[in-house]
């Protein structure tokens, strides 16, 4: 569904910021890709966005290119940031229907909300309220309601656990789980090692611009991802 | 999509403290203007009518040969939406025998405060108030989205950024336009309240009609421009301080240099110069013929034997008898000659300065076009008779007048002079054939301030290039936000 082929990116400062990267996400796959600060997460997502060009390499969405044919690629696709940000004087429906209705989703009813709210473990009640009152868990929250009323096939998520409180982290990640048996394609950096162990499929370890390794879960379901985060980081120090 | 994107830009526009202000600004602005620039209105043109009825009450049956009529220019009714230059505009022609109207203005100003600060009429609120709504309503759309992160995700959808842009400006134009039309109509209510006035009348919808269109073009080209500033930045703060640049530069900055540029540039003597060399030219060319006519005096005495010296007022002698008669006949083609030459040198002149004065002024009419409030300016005070064109129009009206008064009064007397010199002249003075001077009366001036068409016709340019400014914002700002950084 989604695939990275010999992804490199140099700004025009002359930073490396992806080099010949490749790895791909099946429908129904969680990716996380680990890395320090810098490493190329964001810039992945940025590409696959259309946010920036790549410098060589492609990203498909879909078997969509995501730079020449950019909005056939989105169309397949949602995003949920590290800061999920809308419209703070909108209220939650307005906010959802804006973007649902973006996405092509017309003619949603009450009963639809409702459903959405309760699926991502936000109260009802809170589809009238201002976003402006709302924290920042119930906007990540609200994120992939937004995610789940377009209902496409595949999710990149950029930091999505990033300042979540425990309670929201574990919720976040009981959601992940339900949009992976709906068959969704979701490629999602973190920092966060621990819920990568927890959630991923498979983890792609990035170290300036480079994927140094992917491993599965059978590598990491019994054993200590961070010591082999921190191991093939050294790995990459030597090469 | 497109009207997904343009109801959520109407409705987030709404929601915003901005446009609260903004109407509440509009409708105490607009209206309270309005009102304001009725009532002045309405005394100026009380001021009229009872200067011109105590004119014709006391003077209006004052037709002898040197007679000095005047003409009264009425208020013009537009002058409500745009005072423009009607303050500095004289009111009143004053005819002459030798030909030559002058414009009168009364030393004095009733109100010098209002001058000294500018009227808060609509051509003012339109120019400055709204100007400055849009561009506040707008500076931020883009870059103030980035900040906070909503361009982001909105981006990541599947969206033209030509679509968003487009709606960002067609959005918020719509939420401007809302409490204008609503402080607009209020206004034409107070103004229709008046007694004398009627917004029904030929003489004002049609105008109006076309004030309202360069009204609301003008606001889509200052919302287009709030948006451009807004892909020119990242920020809020940037974004608002581009704002206040822009606005300074094309509001107050571009209209007031050009004027000041054109006079370094192409710098034209005053026009008191002007009237001093005229009145010297005149002088020149009279003294020129006084003594061709003290000649010719001389030479008629000389022909039937009598000095020019001993010639009283009037002829007793068979022979002063004839040299007055022969004289009489040759004196006319002189002072038909003198008459003719006068005018053409004070004609030349003022030719000359109205070209030098018209290079000026289309250098700086030319130059301040580059802000779009200086083509509206243009086109409502042309509408309204208070253009930079009226000064002109007042000329051709007082010329007319000229001819009108020189055609019912100065022709009907035939004065001829006979003696130059020290210590008077020796004029006679009778009237033609046929001219009753108790039932002749002077002629009232009928002032024609120019017709819409003609302003259009002038105007086409300020129109043509409203639109180019539109369609220059949006395509720079298009072609920003496509390379724009939603990071």
């Amino acid at each position: 569904m989604i695939e990275i082929n010999e992804l490199t990116k140099r700004y025009e400062d002359g930073v490396l910021a992806l080099d010949h990267v490749s790895y791909a996400v099946a429908p129904g796959e969680i990716f996380c890709l680990l890395g320090a600060n810098g490493a190329g997460k964001t810039t992945t997502i940025n590409i696959l966005l259309d946010f920036i060009p790549p410098t060589s390499g492609s990203a498909t969405i879909n078997e969509h290119d995501c730079n020449k044919f950019p909005l056939e690629a989105k169309k397949y696709v949602s995003y949920v940031s590290e800061n999920v940000q809308l419209y703070g004087m909108f209220t939650a429906r307005q906010n959802l229907a804006f973007f649902a209705e973006l996405a092509g989703k017309t003619g949603l009813k009450k009963k639809d909300y409702d459903d959405v709210m309760r699926t991502v473990g936000l109260p009802e009640k809170a589809l009238r309220m201002r976003l402006k009152h709302f924290s920042k868990g119930m906007r990540q929250k609200l994120g992939i309601a937004i995610a789940l009323l377009k209902d496409p096939p595949a999710i990149l998520m950029d930091e999505p656990t990033s300042g979540l409180d425990p309670t929201s982290a574990q919720e976040f990640l009981a959601q992940l789980r339900r949009l992976r048996e709906r068959g969704k394609a979701i490629l999602m950096t973190t920092h966060d090692i621990f819920r990568a162990k927890l959630i991923a499929d498979r983890v792609g370890i990035m170290k300036q611009g480079r994927l140094v390794a992917i491993r599965k879960k059978q590598d990491f379901k019994h054993a200590d991802l961070e010591e082999i985060y921190m191991h093939e980081m050294q790995a990459a120090e030597t090469i | 999509m497109l009207g997904i994107l343009i109801k959520k830009e109407i409705t987030e526009t709404m929601l915003d403290l901005r446009f609260w202000v903004v109407t509440a600004l509009f409708l105490i602005l607009i209206p309270l203007g309005m009102y304001v620039s009725r009532k002045d209105y309405e005394r100026r043109l009380a001021n009229y009518q009872q200067e011109q009825q105590m004119y014709r009450q006391h003077y209006g049956k004052d037709v002898g040969p040197y007679v000095e009529a005047q003409g009264f220019r009425p208020p013009s009714l537009l002058s409500i939406f745009a005072l423009g230059l009607d303050p500095f505009m004289p009111d009143k022609a004053i005819t002459s025998r030798s030909g030559l109207v002058r414009a009168a203005k009364e030393p004095g100003i009733d109100n010098p405060e209002s001058l000294l600060f500018g009227k808060a009429d609509y051509l003012f609120n339109v120019s400055f108030i709204v100007s400055l709504a849009a561009l506040i309503f707008t500076f931020n759309r883009i870059s103030g989205e980035r900040e906070k992160g909503t361009l982001r995700l909105m981006i990541s959808g599947s969206i033209r950024r030509g679509e968003i842009l487009l709606a960002k400006i067609v959005g918020n134009y719509l939420v401007l336009l809302v409490p204008f039309v609503i402080a607009f109509l209020a206004a034409l209510i107070i103004l229709n309240a008046s007694s004398v006035i009627s917004v029904w009348s030929s003489g004002l919808w049609p105008a109006l009609l076309v004030i309202i269109i360069v009204t609301l073009l003008l606001i889509l080209v200052m919302v287009s421009l709030g948006i451009c500033v807004s892909t020119l930045t990242y920020g809020s703060i940037a974004s608002i301080m581009m704002l206040f640049l822009v606005w300074i530069i094309a509001v107050l900055g571009i209209p007031k240099i050009s004027p000041m540029i054109a006079e370094a540039v192409y710098p034209i003597e005053s026009r008191k110069v002007v009237d001093l060399a005229a009145r010297i030219a005149r002088e020149d060319i009279e003294g020129e013929f006084n003594k061709k006519k003290e000649e010719l005096f001389e030479k008629c005495c000389t022909e039937f034997g009598t000095t020019w010296e001993d010639i009283a007022v009037e002829p007793r002698t068979d022979a002063e008898k004839q040299a007055y008669a022969k004289y009489d006949r040759e004196v006319l083609a002189l002072d038909s000659e003198c008459q003719k030459r006068v005018a053409d040198a004070i004609r030349k002149l003022e030719q000359d300065y109205r070209n030098r004065r018209n290079v000026q002024a289309s250098l700086a009419v030319n130059l301040s076009r580059i802000s779009p409030v200086s083509c509206c300016t243009y086109l409502v005070s042309g509408l309204c008779g208070t253009g930079p064109d009226e000064p002109d129009r007042f000329i051709w009206n007082a010329e007319r007048y000229q001819e009108q008064v020189k055609a019912a009064i100065y022709d009907n007397w035939v004065v001829k002079t006979y003696r130059m010199g020290e210590p008077l002249p020796n004029i006679r003075v009778r009237q033609t054939e046929g001219f009753d001077q108790s039932k002749a009366s002077v002629p009232e001036m009928k002032y024609e301030y120019t017709p819409i068409a003609e302003v259009l016709r002038a105007g086409w340019v300020d129109i043509l290039l409203l639109f180019v400014f539109n369609i220059l914002f949006f395509a720079v700002a298009f072609w920003r936000f496509n390379n724009y950084d939603v990071r």
